[in-house]
């Protein structure tokens, strides 16, 4: 009888899972699935990873698992020592979504030879000052590839095993100047389409919606398998 | 003449030590320490409270963003400097790094002493090592962690480090001791209970004050020239809960202070 040799398993797809960020008028949606996998067999159902440093910024990762862990606790440690530091503002200092993502980026590039087999997602409110001294807040997407190529969007960005059926439901579904409610609606039915469909991401999703006076997270379940 | 001759060559090297067995230089770096601004540490039982003396050394200085005293060095531990602040900038920069590498490679927070004892061992490496002068700093390191609780330490620039209930350094820091010695642990009456009541965080902050009062000059301590710090936890939270007292805060304790020596009278 012909031996059986187990095949190595692409690094990116193992542990499956996907997300999808889309922007609205002043906000931010992020979703993530719960599928837990090694290969086709599902381990176990959890949220996937979201690093939040402080409520108007995200970063959602989604790839091999054990980088993912070693990325976030990485990412962590660095956003920790820049914006901890000051005991006058109790309130502690915030971190940019664009400089996070400049971070992330960075981090991933130091690996350029033996890569985090990660794709994170940024996502936030980018302030930005008025001309009355006010502050607004616009919308930041920005996804990096394993070796953090950043690519930022004004519209959406996905990332995971069903990223090539999101960037279809996703085109299909946006449109611009989405208020709140409806941009919940919009990303949630464009992220569950395309879960149905894909057999390494599922088990449910979770989708924060990021505004700048709060965040809301919402639970969506889809079909269990 | 030869005698003070002698003197010097023993004094100029840090590494070598005096006919006496003393290190000089490290008791010069201590010196210097003892004319430098007041710091008073005094462990609560509900957290830890840090005061220090601010000393506004002119009318032109730019209002302060920081603190030059008290410096946060990771989410459950701060600490209080006395003495040569660039120096301690040096150290400080080293002790964030550490206190993030450690909860990055064992994902928790360094314990308290193994964070006092890296300090500590990089400033006795100036006393022993290559020609150079000893760190002119001492500190007061308040923190949290979960094998010990609350603890509260000080260190000086021979590398030496110590726990403490309360403690002070600083200008006139024995004067201050003194003063703790008899009002840390208030026997509270009845004979049995030896042990006394430690104070809470409230009661440290007025003690902490009285302290200042005695230190600074005989003048009474306003709250520009004092900056009252608090160390606690909040809900089990991972993260102490570190705050500088506002000015308005700050005179509630400095009056309840006034108050009290005011009905008691002096005793």
């Amino acid at each position: 009888p012909k031996p059986f040799y187990a095949q190595q398993q692409d690094p990116t797809t193992l542990n499956g899972g996907s997300v999808l960020a889309m922007a609205g008028d002043g906000c931010v949606a992020l979703a993530v699935d719960m599928r837990f996998g090694s290969g086709l067999q599902m381990v176990n159902v959890m949220s996937r990873h979201v690093l939040r440093p402080h409520p108007n910024v995200m970063v959602a990762f989604t790839g091999l698992e054990g980088d993912v862990l070693s990325l976030k606790q990485a990412l962590h440690a660095q956003v920790e020592s820049k914006i901890r530091r000051s005991v006058l503002n109790s309130a502690k200092r915030k971190i940019s979504p664009r400089t996070l993502a400049s971070l992330t980026s960075h981090i991933l590039y130091n690996r350029r030879q033996s890569p985090y087999f990660v794709e994170p997602l940024v996502v936030g409110l980018e302030p930005e000052p008025c001309q009355d001294g006010s502050l607004t807040y616009k919308p930041f997407l920005c996804a990096c590839d394993v070796i953090g190529a950043q690519s930022k969007s004004g519209e959406f960005v996905c990332a995971g095993v069903a990223s090539k059926s999101l960037y279809g439901t996703a085109e299909a579904a946006w449109r611009p100047g989405l208020k709140r409610e409806e941009l919940a609606q919009v990303c949630g039915k464009a992220f569950l389409a395309a879960l149905e469909r894909d057999s390494l991401s599922g088990y449910g999703a979770k989708l924060y919606v990021i505004s700048s006076d709060r965040t809301i997270e919402i639970d969506l379940a889809c079909r269990d398998d | 003449s030869q005698k003070t001759i002698m003197a010097r060559r023993y004094d100029s090297s840090t590494t070598t030590f005096s006919p006496e067995g003393r290190l000089h230089q490290v008791e010069y770096a201590i010196e210097a320490i003892n004319n430098a601004g007041t710091c008073v540490g005094i462990l609560a039982s509900d957290g830890i409270v840090m005061a220090s003396e601010r000393r506004v050394t002119s009318g032109l200085l730019a209002p302060a963003k920081t603190s030059e005293k008290t410096y946060k060095l990771s989410g459950h531990a701060a600490c209080n400097v006395a003495g040569l602040t660039a120096d301690a900038n040096i150290l400080i920069d080293r002790v964030r790094l550490r206190a993030g590498q450690y909860q990055y490679q064992y994902q928790e927070p360094i314990p308290m002493e193994q964070l006092v004892e890296y300090v500590c061992d990089y400033k006795q490496y100036f006393t022993q090592f290559g020609g150079l002068r000893p760190f002119g700093v001492a500190f007061l390191f308040a923190g949290y962690d979960e094998h010990y609780g609350f603890q509260l330490y000080q260190s000086d620039p021979s590398g030496n480090y110590s726990g403490w209930k309360a403690t002070v350094i600083g200008a006139n820091n024995q004067a201050g001791k003194s003063l703790l010695k008899s009002e840390y642990k208030k026997t509270e009456g009845t004979g049995g209970d030896d042990e006394g009541k430690i104070p809470t965080v409230q009661e440290a902050l007025q003690l902490a004050v009285k302290v200042l009062n005695k230190t600074m000059d005989g003048t009474a301590a306003s709250v520009e020239k004092m900056e009252l710090f608090t160390l606690t936890r909040k809900d089990n939270k991972k993260d102490c809960v570190h705050h500088i007292l506002t000015e308005s805060e700050a005179q509630a304790v400095v009056d309840a202070v006034a108050a009290e020596a005011a009905s008691s009278g002096d005793s």
